[in-house]
């Protein structure tokens, strides 16, 4: 499946682009499982990995909760949060 | 149901565009919030604050708590949620929120749920500009589910 990643905040700040792209040899994929699998690539630096781990992933529309199911499409990491 | 206006805005935020927003005749009760951006934090001199945010899915968010509030303080609350992102100086205006109510007691502790919602729930993120030049994203809270 092919995997469109947007990066936000700070978690942007430790790669070169702020959208990845990646083709994976499964058709899903947990969310938990998606984010141990992004930090395992070569491009994630080690010193982003915590932060990746204390990121939601997300669609356009919702937050996904770490049992969800992920396809294809396009998949926004969110790092901790401060609005206001 | 109340009327509701939540947006994730690049736009420049005014109380006078929002009070004509949320105004009307039939609730007595009306409380503004408003979060500006302040000179400094930690000791640190501020001299512009970057917000980053993602529009639709933050626009959703603010309706949920929005819904919330309709269930805990009646349908009838009319309710304004305007956050802007991008890079505001110094006294720009950061967040607007309105709640319009036949009561003060439901007018208050909505703003009050609204904005401590936002600060936990809303995907925003801060970057600080400092005048030694630095620059440094805040700490924030986690939405992981």
């Amino acid at each position: 499946m092919k995997i469109d990643i947007k990066l936000f905040g700070q978690v942007k700040d430790y790669f070169p682009t702020q959208q990845l792209e990646f083709v994976m040899e499964k058709d899903s994929i947990t969310v938990e499982e998606m984010k141990a699998w992004l930090t395992s690539q070569a491009l994630c630096p080690e010193r982003s990995r915590a932060l990746i781990q204390d990121s939601a992933l997300a669609t356009d529309t919702r937050v996904l909760q770490s049992q969800e199911v992920i396809s294809q499409g396009v998949l926004f990491v969110l790092p901790p949060v401060c609005g206001g | 149901m109340g009327f509701v206006h939540c947006e994730i805005t690049d736009d420049v935020l005014t109380p006078a565009k929002s009070w004509e927003l949320l105004q009307n005749n039939t609730q007595g009760a009306i409380i503004w919030f408003l979060g500006n951006v302040r000179d400094h934090n930690e000791g640190q001199k501020v001299t512009a604050v970057t917000y980053e945010g993602v529009h639709s899915l933050g626009e959703n968010v603010l309706r949920k708590i929005c819904e919330e509030c309709h269930e805990k303080w009646g349908a009838d609350l009319g309710l304004l949620v305007s956050h802007r992102v991008g890079t505001l100086g110094v006294g720009e205006t950061s967040i607007i929120i309105g709640v319009a109510s036949s009561h003060r007691v439901a007018a208050y502790e909505a703003s009050r749920y609204i904005i401590e919602q936002v600060k936990l729930r809303l995907p925003i993120w801060k970057k600080e500009h400092y005048a030694s030049g630095a620059q440094a994203w805040l700490r924030g809270n986690s939405l992981n589910g």
